[in-house]
């Protein structure tokens, strides 16, 4: 049945686009003003109509993905509409339309859901920027707390003094000297283990002079930083170090 | 039915049971237990993650005795504690990724490691370990035991200050045997599994068909995304989150770990050295006790045995035993009465350090809880915009997630 729907509604809004367009020349303002309002009253069903079948789960990839194609054809048909409303009087259209400097949607179309006549592409987009200013306020949040965690870190003890820190946001490095009696030696460093982001990083750094220090770096630039530290391919290292000054450029 | 039938019959059902129940096996560590370390580097693809969980403390023994000194507040002070104490050592292997302490039972590891205390008193530690794999695979269950002598708490050195590292590299030791039986394939199909065993509790309508899970919670691959799924790489890019969110908690658990050290240790020490001293005096005293009553039993028997004559000429001697009897069991009791004492110093011991440890695991709670708090926030959040993202993209419609999540690391397990 729903599929039965916005086929016809489909041609429907194809006699109307068609109706509107074919009598181009020769129509008269208030024919095209009907026109609009006629496929503007579409529009909004099939809008609304769309948001049901979807909340009931009555649709299929297919059969929404057409759906969504039927209203933005039905919306670029409005558009031009308006435009050429606009464009063949100099008096304003009445206030009813949904046109606004020949821009759809405008003033008089706030009883519709703007946000459906997105294609799913701006929708995803859209989605996908919340989605990443959100994991960057994470990232904000964790290095604050990160930060705090540093600062609030005892000091190391002397004498028979504890061999925290071993691992985790404390450098490995830390633990060394505790393990040296052990058997073997030759400790191994995992090379994942210094993938993960881990602030609080000491020790003597491989940037070249004109490189930003690091103190503010963010998750990507430290991932960045650590990469270039840890790669022992000169060439790839510059480009690397490269790569890392100008996200920092990017980012200031 | 017979004898010889019953017992069979119950031999079969003893024998079908332990089957069925996993096995846990027993190790009582030796002092000269050594760590081994990967002697090859090991490639990148074949390092699994680690996740140990912070341990069960377990329970106090219920002999008033020997849980003298002890208390909840040191068990629970010390289930933090230990992990963080394993995850140290096993650091300095090589056989392994990121190796991090995460809060009980949290789940999305590669390889998690389970902890139980069953017995902790300064001598001697004993802990249940468990460790599974994301496929669901039970590596072993064991339990550990090692005991001190009260001076080896006078060799502790700053180069090694863990006077209890044969245990920890008992158990980094087998896990280390367990790893190296595993294939490569076996151990890329683990990083896969828990990969996507994390898409798939993030985004349920994108991944959840690419598992399956049978009946004893054996996680399998069905497919796997593509590398360019733009969903796949937002996953991915939570993912990175959740681990920077682990070493955030790992940096807390450092500074407990650093702040209970000292005092942890003194605890354990004093506590040795005053239960060694406790079975010095029973000991004494219990000797004491029956050297006197020897020489009483030993006084009366003379006089029982002996004739007049010999009673007189033993007299001196028999009364002599009868005092110093009595004497000696008097020191016996009065010794009784300096264990009281020891006992008492223990236990106020163990009270000062529950006083010492409790600010700590306080703040270490009220800080994690507050970290973690924010990141359910987060997780929900990101829950649904990729439901909404996979609904836009695919033009289906977005399911009723529960928008709750059921990330464990942020909600099951109450950090």
């Amino acid at each position: 049945m729903d599929r039965r729907f916005f086929r016809a509604g489909f041609s429907i809004a194809c006699v109307v686009t068609v109706t509107a367009v074919g009598a181009d020349p020769v129509a008269s303002r208030d024919r095209l003003i009907e026109s609009i309002r006629s496929t503007h009253a579409t529009l909004v069903d099939a809008q609304q109509n769309l948001s049901t079948l979807q909340r009931q789960g009555a649709l299929g990839a297919r059969e929404a993905a057409d759906y969504q194609a039927w209203i933005q054809q039905m919306r670029t048909g409005l558009d031009q509409d308006c435009q050429q409303l606009i464009r063949s009087t100099d008096a304003p259209p009445p206030d009813d339309l949904p046109c606004d400097g020949g821009i759809l949607p405008g003033a008089g179309a706030a009883d519709i859901d703007t946000s459906g006549e997105r294609t799913l592409e701006e929708r995803t987009a859209e989605l996908d920027a919340s989605l990443g200013r959100s994991l960057g306020e994470f990232d904000d949040l964790l290095l604050r707390e990160q930060e705090r965690v540093k600062a609030s870190k005892p000091d190391a003890g002397d004498g028979g003094g504890s061999s925290s820190g071993g691992g985790g946001m404390a450098s490995a490095a830390g633990d060394d000297g505790a393990e040296q009696t052990g058997a073997e030696g030759g400790q191994q460093t995992s090379s994942r283990d210094t993938d993960r982001g881990r602030p609080g990083r000491s020790g003597p750094s491989s940037a070249p002079p004109d490189t930003p220090d690091g103190s503010d770096d963010d998750v990507v630039a430290r991932q960045l930083r650590e990469a270039a530290e840890k790669e022992t391919d000169p060439e790839l290292k510059k480009k690397l170090w490269e790569e890392y000054r100008k996200y920092k450029q990017g980012i200031q | 039915m017979s004898r010889g039938v019953r017992v069979l019959f119950v031999t079969l059902v003893l024998g079908v049971l332990s089957g069925c129940a996993a096995v846990t096996h027993h190790q009582n560590v030796d002092k000269g237990q050594v760590l081994e370390r990967a002697q090859v580097e090991i490639a990148e693809e074949q390092l699994l993650d680690v996740w140990i969980g912070l341990f069960d403390p377990g329970k106090l023994p219920e002999n008033e005795n020997k849980a003298r000194g002890l208390s909840m507040e040191i068990r629970k002070a010390e289930a933090r504690y230990m992990p963080v104490q394993l995850r140290n050592i096993m650091e300095k292997t090589g056989y392994w990724g990121a190796v991090r302490v995460v809060p009980a039972e949290t789940e999305g590891g590669e390889l998690l490691v389970n902890g139980t205390i069953l017995r902790s008193d300064g001598e001697h530690l004993e802990l249940e370990i468990k460790a599974f794999d994301a496929t669901g695979e039970q590596w072993f269950s064991k339990v550990y035991e090692y005991q001190l002598e009260a001076e080896d708490y006078n060799g502790r050195s700053a180069a090694d200050p863990e006077l209890f590292r044969p245990l920890y590299s008992a158990i980094a030791n087998d896990l280390a045997t367990y790893r190296a039986k595993l294939t490569a394939a076996e151990l890329r199909n683990i990083r896969r599994v828990a990969e996507i065993r994390f898409a798939a509790d993030m985004a349920p309508d994108a991944f959840a068909g690419y598992l399956q899970e049978d009946r004893k919670g054996h996680y399998s691959l069905l497919h796997l995304p593509a590398e360019d799924d733009p969903m796949y790489r937002r996953v991915l890019a939570i993912r990175e989150r959740d681990f920077l969110l682990i070493d955030t908690l790992n940096g807390h658990f450092d500074n407990f770990y650093a702040e209970l050290d000292e005092p942890y240790f003194e605890w354990r020490k004093a506590r040795s050295a005053e239960s060694a001293e406790l079975r010095k005096l029973k000991r004494e005293a219990n000797t004491r006790k029956a050297l006197g009553v020897a020489a009483i039993l030993g006084a009366i028997a003379i006089e029982a045995l002996g004739g007049n004559s010999t009673s007189r000429s033993t007299g001196t001697l028999r009364n002599m035993m009868v005092l110093g009897g009595a004497y000696v069991i008097k020191t016996g009791f009065d010794k009784s009465a300096q264990t009281g004492i020891y006992s008492d110093a223990i236990e106020e011991l163990g009270e000062s350090f529950s006083t010492e440890a409790r600010p700590i695991v306080v703040n270490v709670d009220g800080e994690t809880h507050e970290l973690t708090g924010s990141a359910e926030v987060q997780y929900a959040r990101w829950r649904d915009l990729l439901r909404q993202i996979h609904s836009s993209e695919t033009g289906l419609p977005a399911s009723a997630t529960d928008l709750t999540g059921s990330r464990s690391a942020t909600s099951d397990h109450g950090f």
